[in-house]
């Protein structure tokens, strides 16, 4: 219930307020929106499975965000960033789909 | 990452199993434990076991201990098919799979304990004796899904803490944490919507190949462009010259115009020039004398003349009459001015030169030939225009 509020809350600020994105962070701003949402969605899945850890969920959104960063920085210093970031993007879409499934399975019961 | 997720699903097993009855790679263990207490801390540091799945189990290691009779007997019973007790052991491992590291490691730390494990081979038939078929069954069922199990045993698994650790948080922690759970999905909100407006707005977030083609299409527009300009700078270059051409005709025209006009005496002007006056003194003065004069002033260079009011022209003419001298159709009367613009010097000399016709009017006919400079000799006197007859303009 926190995690929607704070979604919704997130949304409209971000709508009402029109940041400016800094340069060095638009390469990265999306693979962070997809690595969060995917910690989004496995919170869900666990929640669903009544084993959800707010600590947990607040340290793997974090952890998936700086790692699916640092792995986009470090293809870009290697040359490979547009490959590593469709990389990135294609784990965490899978993943995706995994918790969404398992979320639909717990809801449908099927 | 969060494979942790991963482990809560995978908690719910261990709740379904019957508590005594822990995984696998938990049965030996403890027995070992249980046989050499002074073991446990070295095994505990170097841990062939995959990071992390050790140290969590580490946590239940005491309440594991208590069941250490128990187990033991259990995986005797595991082996109870096997005379030999290295056959089983290389049995298990092979059916062991993601836990083999685990089982590796149990191996090798059984071996002092052989004593014990005789011991527990005697419990061996009578445990055997007491169990009845659904407990076999659902240890049978427990075997099967763990050599089903699909993990690699490459990647880390870590076991999630016990629920009694989740429990210790305060009130205090479990709003901070629920506090930074809605701050993170505030921050994933925002970047989201930021990221949106972000990509439709400018190229930065367009691909390589996006770019090259926008490119092109630039480059091929500019091109366009360029040659639809050098086709209008052409335009624009050829009519202005057509316009210089014709401005520079006009400007021709009227260079010419005035040049003839001023030839053909259409044309009044002023300018440097002499002024000769011819006073005759009894004597008669020849008009062929005086046409001898206005010839030797065109001589000299004189652009415009006057004979006592008479422009002279190109088919000017001096002739005597019986009333006097006629100068085209007028007849004047002496003293005769002859106004002349042109160069003063030439004009002078060509009349006071010595044996000239200055002279010639002085000593033949005793007439007094005065030559005076004028810096602005006006000529305002018009030839009369003539018609045409025969002569016609060349288109």
């Amino acid at each position: 219930m926190t995690a929607v509020i704070g979604l919704i809350l997130g949304v409209i600020i971000g709508i009402f307020v029109k940041p400016d994105i800094p340069i060095w962070l638009q390469p990265y701003l999306p693979i962070m929106v997809v690595a969060a949402l995917d910690a989004l969605l496995g919170a869900a899945r666990s929640y669903f499975e009544h084993s959800f850890n707010d600590r947990v969920f607040v340290v793997s959104f974090l952890s998936n965000v700086v790692t699916a960063t640092l792995l986009v920085l470090l293809g870009d210093q290697l040359g490979v960033g547009s490959q590593l970031t469709t990389a990135v993007i294609v784990v965490l879409g899978i993943r995706i789909f995994s918790n969404v499934s398992a979320i639909r399975r717990f809801i449908f019961r099927g | 990452m969060d494979n942790s997720f991963d482990d809560q699903k995978d908690r719910v097993q261990p709740k379904e199993q019957p508590s005594g009855k822990p995984r696998h790679a938990e049965q030996t263990k403890p027995s070992h434990r249980h046989a050499e207490p002074p073991r446990e801390s070295r095994h505990a540091e170097g841990s062939p076991y995959p990071d992390g799945e050790r140290p969590a189990r580490d946590s239940r290691d005491a309440r594991m201990a208590r069941h250490g009779a128990a187990t033991t007997e259990r995986s005797a019973t595991h082996r109870d098919a096997s005379p030999s007790h290295g056959a089983s052991r290389s049995d298990e491992t092979m059916k062991g799979g993601a836990r083999d590291a685990a089982s590796r490691a149990s191996r090798h730390d059984a071996k002092p304990q052989g004593k014990h494990e005789a011991k527990s081979h005697a419990h061996e038939g009578a445990d055997f004796l007491t169990l009845d078929v659904s407990t076999l069954f659902r240890r049978q069922k427990q075997h099967d899904r763990r050599n089903d199990a699909t993990d690699t045993g490459s990647f880390p698994v870590v076991k999630k803490r016990s629920e009694t650790t989740a429990l210790r948080h305060s009130a205090g922690q479990k709003a901070l944490t629920s506090l930074l759970v809605v701050l993170l999905c505030m921050i994933l909100g925002f970047a989201y919507v930021t990221q949106i407006r972000n990509t439709s707005e400018n190229f930065q977030s367009l691909s390589e190949d996006e770019l090259v083609r926008l490119l092109d299409e630039t480059n091929s527009q500019v091109n366009k462009l360029e040659e639809q300009k050098s086709e209008l700078q052409s335009q624009v270059d050829s009519i202005t010259n057509a316009t210089d051409k014709q401005s520079e005709l006009n400007d021709v025209a009227k260079k010419n115009a005035t040049t003839s006009g001023i030839l053909s005496g259409r044309l009044a002007c002023n300018g440097k020039g002499i002024i000769v006056m011819v006073t005759e003194n009894q004597t008669h003065v020849d008009a062929t004398r005086l046409f001898t004069l206005v010839e030797e002033l065109r001589n000299a260079g004189a652009e415009a003349i006057t004979f006592s009011g008479v422009r002279i022209v190109a088919s000017s003419y001096i002739v005597d009459t019986d009333k006097g001298v006629e100068v085209d159709g007028q007849i004047v009367s002496q003293p005769y001015q002859i106004k002349a613009i042109g160069n003063q010097d030439s004009l002078t000399s060509a009349i006071t030169i010595s044996g000239g016709i200055g002279a010639q009017l002085r000593v033949r006919y005793n007439a007094t030939v005065t030559v005076t400079s004028d810096d602005n000799v006006t000529i305002d006197e018009l030839a009369q225009t003539k018609d045409y007859q025969y002569a016609r303009i060349v288109e």
